[in-house]
Formats: C-alpha cells, structure tokens, sequence
C-alpha cells in the first residue's frame, strides 16, 4: 500500500507514512504519540520539499506542519487514525476555497502494480507523486468561477437525475482501482489527442511517461 | 504602364507573402509537415518534473510509411508503425503492458480547424529569428481568449514547418510541459530494416480495428467558445463505457462515460497541464462515472462536469 519512505526507514517514518495512508497500527500511533513533534514537523517539512521540488507550480500538500500535527494529534489522541488526510492549508490564491483543511488522497501508483514494471521508472516515480486527487470538488475552482452552472436537472424531462454528493474519503483500494481505471482513460486521451492536434506521434511521448498498470 | 504592372505584381507577391507568413498558416504547415516530411529527430519531454528523451522517425520507404517514437532513457520501449499496422516493442515479456497500443493509427491526424483556432486563440508569430536545434525557427504565440484553456508557444522551422519546440503555458505564465527537439534531420538514410525490433526483444503487433460507434446518449448544456464534439456519436471502449471528444482545435477533453453501481466522490487529479476529473451522476437507477481527462485548467473541467446532462442534443 502506499507508504512514504526516507533512506532511513526509520521507525517514526513509516508510522508516520503508515498514518498518512491510514494504515497506522496501535503501536504506530503510539509510536507518533511519543514522537518529538519537532522531528515529526521536520519530516513533514521535508515531505513538503521534495513534492514541491518535483512539482514547485502544484498546490501544496503538507505546506503548514504544525497545522496538520496538531490535527493529527488530536485525531490519534481520539484513537481514530483517520484517512489519507494531510494538511492542504491556504496556499496558492487562485484557490477559490481556502479553508484550512481538506482532504487528500495520495495513491502511490508506482507501487500499485508490482507485476508490471513501468514504461519509465524514474517517470512513473514522478507521476505517481505528481498524481493529487483532490476530494470535494470545489478546491481547484478559481475565483472567478462562481458562476459555474448548477446542471439543470429540470431539462431533462423523462429520466430522474439525481447528483451524487461528495465522499469524503476513498479507501486505499479504491484509489488503486481508481487509479488503474485512470491511466487507462489517460492513455485513451493522449491517443485521440495525437490524433487532434498535428503533431505527429509527439503527444504520444506523454502516454509513456504515464505510470502503468494491470489493463483493465 | 509596364511599372504599374510591376508594382502590382510585387504588392501581389508581398501580401501572399505576408499571407503565407501568417499564424495559422504556419500551424497549418506544422500539421501538414509530420504527414509528409521525412525526419528523424531526438526531443525532450518536460512534464510535471519529470524530463524524458525520446527519438522519433518517419520515412516512406519503398512506397510504405514507417514511424517510430522510442524511449532513449528508461527501458528501451518503441513504438513501430509501418503503414496501418503498429508494434510495440519491450525488452522482455513482462514488459509488455496491454492497453498502450493506440487504437487507431497514428498518421490519421485530422486537418488544422483554422476557424476553431482563430475563436478560442490570439495567434502571433512573435520572433522570426530563433534557433532550435541548430535551425532557424519562427515562433508563434497563441494567447488563449478566456480562462478555459491554456497558451501555447510554437517553435516552427523555417524552412520545413516542422514543429521544434512547444510550450504549454498555464496562468503566471507557468511552464506546464514542453517538448523540444534537441536535433533534427530532414534527409535522414532511412531503412526499412531500421524499424525492425531487436530479435531478443518481445514484439507485439496490433491490426486496426474500428471502433464502435454508438450513439451519444450526453449533451453538454454549455461549452468553452471554440470547443465542439469532435465526433458527433460516442466510441464505444467495452461494455459499460462509452467516450466523447471535445476540442478547441488544439486543446482536447476526452469524456469516458461508464455504468456503474458504486459512487465515488468528486474528485481531480492532475500531471502537469493535464488535469483528470471525476463525478458520478445518478439517472434514473443508474449510476454513471464521468471521468473527464484534457490539457485545460481545472476550472475547465470542473464546469464541464457541471454541465454534462443526459440527452444527445450537442448538434
């Protein structure tokens, strides 16, 4: 399952990587419960580093540390390790919602299909970092969206159309599932896109760096 | 009376030179040229962090059209096209992932939508005078007019159209991917033997098989300007998902609509400039997943996932 690992591998690492992927065991929480949550604070700094190295133009993940230890602590010390949940704290402007915190699923897709090896490997670790799902959907709207359209239910007069509300959260296994139904839908896209655009088998050097999965 | 002619015939000269020269037309060259020249070229691709070099071909060789795209820095993967048959080729078995193969082959690239173009997009040739790749290369700067779709910056030769470089520019002027060719060459010693795969490697070879069209059972209630249905009914990919196209003429959503019994939340996902959503919509006792994929902002497809209705009126 997914798993945040430092060269280290310590112990506080994968019971921290263990609770952001909800997977966190009594003896993790206890573990992170007597952790220095300066060293925890440091850790997650440092995960915050490498995503935005790799992606510096993305919204951030874990951009307030304290924000979200004092929310992890509170949930451990509630004995309900909850979710992929991180911290998604106000960051960039153009975020139409800047309430402190939303929820963040993070599959990691290159560790999804271990039978198959990826096209790419140093691509496919990227891509599977690069991945954001973003829960609730209003988080990427900008601010001048607001007049986004309500679908017109009305209109359609025969079939009862019923929007579905929001899950707050997808358990590890269904973002895997996800995942796959998704790289083959982006792989689908990128070739009618190369079919679109003009520019020869070019656009098909983006389906390759797309991290790979057991076909669906 | 002869210089009247003269004039004229030289003001004739430079305003189809001028004509020739303009944006659009250069897109068109760009298009026209990876279904004619012949080339082989190493590039660089740049998305979200990530840098990947490739190498691509094309020749007609004895009357028969070959391309080839091949990965030069991971596992050594290509893809053969040798007129309408394609191969994908692997190192080793297990490298072999099913569903990479394009469905359709890749030289069917439909013609430049001029007047799509001229709706969603400012075009300017901005410099003349650059150098990719050792070549001199005119770029275009095509400045989208709303916030529903992304810039683009176009590096063209100058003496053969071809495209050396592209940039997808996102708000601040952000880079969201490029691709640019490190080296080039337009007379390349092509030979059909270059496109055969290694002997120890895994080859697999697809025929082209036509997708089913059905008919679209979705409209969007609204749509960027510029952006249409690229295909009026829906393709068929199994048995519970169907897909739409949506294109500006160079920007592209792609639409999967798929039957389902489970809900999943709303949610977004993104690499680079290509943003995922995803939402399920309940029509009568049905559940649908729409799962919708394009280079375009995220705000993009959220509204397009607010506006997806049962019915097929999209005409």
């Amino acid at each position: 399952m997914t798993k945040f690992h430092d060269k280290h591998g310590s112990e506080r690492d994968d019971s921290l990587s263990a609770f952001l992927d909800n997977e966190a065991t009594p003896t993790d929480i206890e573990i992170l419960l007597n952790s220095d949550i300066n060293d925890l604070a440091s850790k997650l700094d440092h995960y915050h580093q490498i995503q935005q190295a790799i992606q510096p133009d993305q919204v951030s993940l874990i951009d307030d540390s304290g924000a979200f230890l004092a929310q992890m602590h509170a949930k451990l010390e509630q004995g309900k390790p909850d979710t992929n949940v991180v911290a998604f704290p106000k960051q960039n402007t153009h975020l139409l919602k800047s309430e402190k915190l939303e929820q963040v699923a993070l599959p990691n897709l290159s560790q999804s299909h271990g039978s198959k090896r990826s096209f790419f490997s140093g691509l496919a670790v990227a891509a599977s970092v690069a991945f954001v799902v973003v829960l609730g959907g209003n988080v990427l709207l900008e601010g001048g969206s607001a007049t986004t359209k309500t679908p017109t239910f009305a209109a359609t007069s025969t079939p009862q159309v019923t929007p579905l509300e929001p899950i707050t959260a997808l358990s590890a296994e269904e973002a895997l599932q996800n995942n796959e139904r998704l790289q083959n839908y982006l792989r689908q896209h990128a070739q009618q896109a190369s079919m679109t655009v003009g520019q020869g088998m070019i656009p098909m050097a983006k389906v390759v760096g797309y991290p790979q999965g057991n076909d669906q | 009376m002869i210089r009247g002619v003269i004039i004229a015939l030289l003001v004739s000269a430079s305003s189809t030179l001028w004509a020739a020269q303009s944006g659009v037309d250069w897109l068109s060259r760009m298009t026209e040229s990876f279904d004619s020249l012949s080339y082989d070229g190493v590039f660089v691709h740049q998305e979200a962090g990530a840098m990947n070099s490739m190498r691509v071909r094309r020749g007609l060789i004895g009357g028969v059209e070959y391309e080839s795209l091949e990965d030069l820095d991971g596992q050594r993967i290509a893809v053969i096209r040798i007129d309408d048959s394609v191969i994908c080729v692997f190192p080793e078995k297990d490298d072999y992932v099913a569903g990479f193969v394009p469905a359709e082959p890749f030289r069917r690239f439909q013609e430049l939508d001029k007047e799509r173009l001229k709706q969603a997009y400012d075009i300017q040739v901005v410099d003349k005078n650059q150098r990719i790749a050792s070549r001199q290369a005119v770029k275009l700067k095509l400045v989208p007019k709303d916030e529903y779709r992304y810039g683009h910056e176009f590096w063209i030769d100058k003496s053969t159209g071809f495209l050396l470089k592209h940039d997808v520019i996102g708000r601040d002027n952000k880079l969201l991917e490029r691709i640019q060719f490190t080296s080039v060459s337009f007379s390349p010693d092509l030979k059909a033997a270059d496109f055969a795969p290694n002997d120890d490697s895994y080859t697999q070879r697809f025929i082209e098989v036509e997708p089913q069209v059905v008919k679209r059972d979705w409209h969007f209630d609204w749509l960027p300007d510029g952006f249409g249905l690229v295909w009026q009914d829906a393709r068929r990919m199994n048995d519970s998902t169907n897909m739409m196209l949506l294109s500006d003429g160079l920007s592209t959503v792609s639409v999967f609509v798929e039957q389902t019994n489970k809900k999943r939340p709303e949610a977004f996902m993104h690499l680079g400039a290509t943003i995922a959503g995803e939402k399920s919509i309940q029509v009568d006792d049905q559940i649908y997943l729409l799962t919708l994929v394009g280079e375009v902002p995220a705000q993009t497809i959220q509204r397009l996932m607010a506006v997806i209705m049962p019915g097929s009126n999209n005409d």
